[in-house]
């Protein structure tokens, strides 16, 4: 026995057409196995980029020539800023460090070994005014080259630690943003971010004493756009287009402005890590779709319930479809006959409609429905198994009758013993070829079913993506109907499905030559 | 056959009545939103009792059993449920049945002839360029999911170049007359290319691997020796010897051909059956899928039926076997 199997392995090393099948299974299994190493954001993570970012090789390609890649324009070190305190009133500066919070490091956009941990502290002694007055405490600049198309979207803020506030009406921080022909746009507007739910920029709008605050923006949200632009810039999507639309000397600046109130006021504010933040119009491998998930982490990801599925389905499938094989043609008596027949009607039920169904019966279930993929698996499982039951008998019916079973019978074999000795290491072979050959309908049903139910799990998956991709194809004239989308996970379904058939027909060649005829 | 037939009904029986209102504790009740929504909860509630009637869901489970399984053979197939589709199963099975018939029967036609020819000439041109070439490309089509290859069409022809409707049924309903032929037509290009290209590649594999066999026979190195010409002997001898097996694969393979024909005809909007069968289940309509599911086991049972007579007609040497 063992002899007989390493030759058969040798045989599959040479052959050409199993490797190469074997060798793409290899490639994907590593990409399920190993996927949170290889991806760089959760799948369901938003806006790791611009929505509809192509993926960044494609910008050697014309149409997407110089688009912005994911950009961290200005250091995160403020002691490197321009840093100008206001002449006429009492301000001193001065840098230190401190531990900024993790979970500011998020809203930033820096990764954690990007955050300085550099702080500027200032403190400000404020005029009594008879009405409250703003004033310019400091004003922080950075220069930067932005040599790209432009972006639709950038983020941009700062963080804040109010130390000391006395006798102060309010204080609120300022961006502006300078092009390179000189033009200065106010990023924000604070008679509309003071009263703004989502945006915390001022200190009666959120700020809160000795404790690590961030104020983040971005152009996402509306207030931020029509804050900026004024009221004929109401509605303009994509602001970026607007503000960034030349290539470059940009200038950002930071302002710290305070509220004077009728008393002479006090002001300590430690301020670090500002940041300005272009999100990419290209990014990542794959690009991103149209909420700025990251397409390369769910195509990964996503080949994880498509090895899943298709090869515990076949495992499965086979085992049950062997086994009854096996007996239905050793033991001919009523019990194989009723087998048999059951092949026959299962191999009429007709398998897509009934999985379509069953997914909706099960999804009505929300118990049942957060393991849809178990009951997948076993609905495979169920209706597929008659194909190798048939396969497997007709090949027992004929080793039955070949003389060294029968000089086994002679000698005195029991039954199991010949099952076991003499018939399985002969079906093996089979099994294999038949595991290899039904893995590729089981990974297009399945994914057949994400894409018909894109609703019934969050799991990434190949035929979700491509559900997901023809739903927002219509509303994606402007990103070329998000090409990038479709094209790879049904390339990624084709090839594992044909690695598994080249597979199956190695193994087939090899193991068992002529018994494949219906 | 009728054993077959009746099993599928009981498995029809368990899907549809016994798993969702017995196993899962739907509540008929609430089960689903009757046609016209919006009217006042008595009249609903009048509907919804008039419906479980019908289907006899206040029943007892065995004398519901034997309702069934009378309704399912008398093609008494009950009303519609959910507010997607109106008025009795059977009118409105009668009503899409065409548009799947038309779409299934052209691209049928079309794969047969295409893979037949290619399959003959590929097995002629066996190891060289063309068979080479056209064995990559198929085996391509062949693994590539059905929905892959409608929504890339449906990018390329219906939303980038704009040669046909994105959405078949929106398209031409409302149409009549030539109009009617015209857009009809236009929105069945489309559909009828993807079911095509879906079905084409497992025939070809198995046209070619036939036709091999029956290259290598030595009859066709005698008819060649013979002196006939490389057209003749194709097309008499090989093409007639080799279409036996693709005729049963067909017959065999007629579910999965409407299995794929339900995502195609979602996708392109093609109102065929498939289509309004996924639609029926979304709002789980289930006596429209009930009658569906039978209507498709029934079909593949004649059509099994047919393709041994076909088989006989075909293949005179299995005829004296009968």
């Amino acid at each position: 026995m063992p002899k007989r199997k390493q030759s058969s392995l040798k045989t599959l090393l040479k052959n050409k057409i199993g490797m190469t099948g074997l060798g793409i299974i290899i490639f994907f299994s590593l990409l399920a196995i190993f996927a949170p190493y290889i991806t760089w954001n959760d799948p369901n993570t938003t806006f790791v980029a611009n929505p509809w970012a192509v993926p960044e090789w494609a910008t050697v390609f014309p149409p997407y020539q110089g688009l912005p890649p994911n950009l961290e324009l200005t250091s995160s070190n403020i002691a490197t800023w321009n840093n100008q305190i206001a002449s006429h009133s009492l301000v001193t500066t001065s840098i230190g460090t401190d531990q900024i919070p993790n979970s500011l490091v998020s809203i930033s956009r820096y990764s954690s070994d990007q955050v300085s941990d550099k702080y500027l502290e200032i403190n400000a002694s404020l005029p009594a005014t008879i009405f409250p007055q703003s004033v310019v405490i400091l004003n922080s600049s950075t220069t930067f080259n932005y040599n790209y198309k432009p972006p639709y979207n950038f983020y941009f803020g700062v963080f804040v630690f109010p130390v000391k506030v006395v006798n102060v009406t309010d204080f609120y921080f300022q961006f502006m943003l300078k092009n390179p022909s000189g033009k200065v746009y106010k990023l924000t507007n604070y008679l509309i971010m003071a009263t703004s739910p989502q945006e915390t920029i001022s200190y009666n709008n959120g700020l809160s004493l000795n404790k690590w605050d961030a104020v983040a923006l971005n152009t996402i949200l509306p207030d931020v756009n029509v804050a900026a632009l004024g009221p004929s810039g109401a509605g303009i999507p994509n602001t970026g287009l607007i503000y960034l639309n030349e290539t470059g000397q940009y200038t950002f600046t930071l302002q710290l402005v305070a509220v004077t109130s009728f008393n002479p006021g006090f002001l300590s504010v430690k301020i670090s890590n500002p940041y300005f933040f272009v999100l990419g119009r290209a990014y990542g491998l794959m690009g991103t779709d149209f909420e700025g998930k990251d397409l390369w982490s769910q195509f990964v990801y996503g080949s994880r319930i498509s090895m899943e599925v298709g090869i515990l389905a076949g495992v499965l499938s086979v085992l049950l479809g062997a086994f009854l094989g096996l007996f239905a043609g050793f033991f001919e008596g009523i019990l194989s006959e009723v087998t048999m027949r059951i092949t026959d009607i299962i191999l009429v039920i007709p398998f897509l409609p009934l999985a379509i169904v069953f997914v909706t019966v099960i999804t009505q279930n929300g118990f049942l429905a957060q393991s849809i993929y178990f009951w997948i698996i076993i609905l495979f499982a169920v209706l597929s198994w008659p194909g190798v039951t048939r396969v497997i008998r007709s090949q027992v019916l004929s080793l039955k009758q070949r003389g060294y079973i029968e000089a086994a019978r002679v000698l005195g074999a029991r039954n199991m013993y010949i099952l076991r000795r003499h018939l399985l290491p002969n079906v093996m072979g089979l099994v294999y070829a038949n595991l290899a050959l039904s893995v590729p309908g089981f990974i297009l049903t399945e994914a057949a079913l994400d894409f018909l139910f894109p609703g019934v799990s969050e799991t990434p998956t190949w035929g979700r993506m491509l559900s997901m991709a023809y739903e927002h194809a219509a509303s994606a004239t402007y990103y070329g109907y998000g090409w990038w989308w479709f094209i790879f996970p049904g390339i990624a379904i084709v090839i594992l499905s044909l690695s598994f058939v080249m597979l199956g027909y190695a193994l087939d060649e090899i193991f068992n030559p002529r018994l494949r005829g219906r | 056959m009728f054993v077959v037939l009746f099993v599928v009904a009981v498995i029809n029986f368990i899907i549809f009545q016994v798993l969702p209102f017995t196993v899962l504790g739907i509540d008929p009740k609430t089960w689903f939103v009757p046609a016209g929504g919006t009217r006042s909860d008595v009249y609903l509630d009048k509907i919804r009792q008039e419906v479980i009637h019908n289907l006899g869901l206040d029943l007892p489970l065995q004398e519901r059993f034997f309702q069934y399984i009378y309704a399912m053979f008398t093609f008494n197939f009950g009303y519609n449920v959910g507010g997607a589709l109106d008025g009795p199963v059977a009118d409105t099975i009668l009503r899409f049945a065409p548009y799947t018939i038309l779409l299934l029967g052209a691209s049928t036609v079309a794969s047969f002839i295409i893979s037949i020819y290619l399959g003959i000439f590929s097995a002629h041109k066996r190891g060289k360029t063309f068979d080479k070439v056209s064995l990559i490309t198929l085996l391509f089509f062949y693994a590539m999911p059905s929905f892959w290859i409608g929504s890339l069409l449906l990018l390329f022809f219906a939303f980038g170049l704009k040669w046909s409707p994105p959405n078949a049924e929106s398209y031409f309903s409302g149409l009549t007359g030539l109009d009617f032929v015209y857009a009809l037509l236009k929105a069945f290009l489309l559909p009828f290319f993807s079911l095509t290209l879906i079905s084409v590649g497992g025939f070809y594999l198995i046209m070619r691997s036939s036709a091999i066999d029956i290259i290598t026979e030595d009859y066709i190195l005698m008819a060649r020796a013979k002196g006939l010409k490389t057209r003749k002997i194709l097309f008499k001898h090989v093409q007639k010897n080799s279409i036996l097996p693709i005729l049963t694969v067909f017959a065999i393979s007629l579910g999965f051909v409407l299995s794929g024909a339900i995502i195609t005809e979602t996708i392109f909007g093609w109102p065929g059956l498939g289509y309004w069968s996924f639609v029926a289940i979304d709002t789980l309509d289930f006596p429209f899928e009930q009658a569906f599911f039978f209507i498709i086991s029934l079909m593949v049972l004649v059509a099994n039926f047919i393709a041994d007579i076909l088989y006989g007609i075909v293949d005179p040497r299995v005829r004296t076997s009968w």
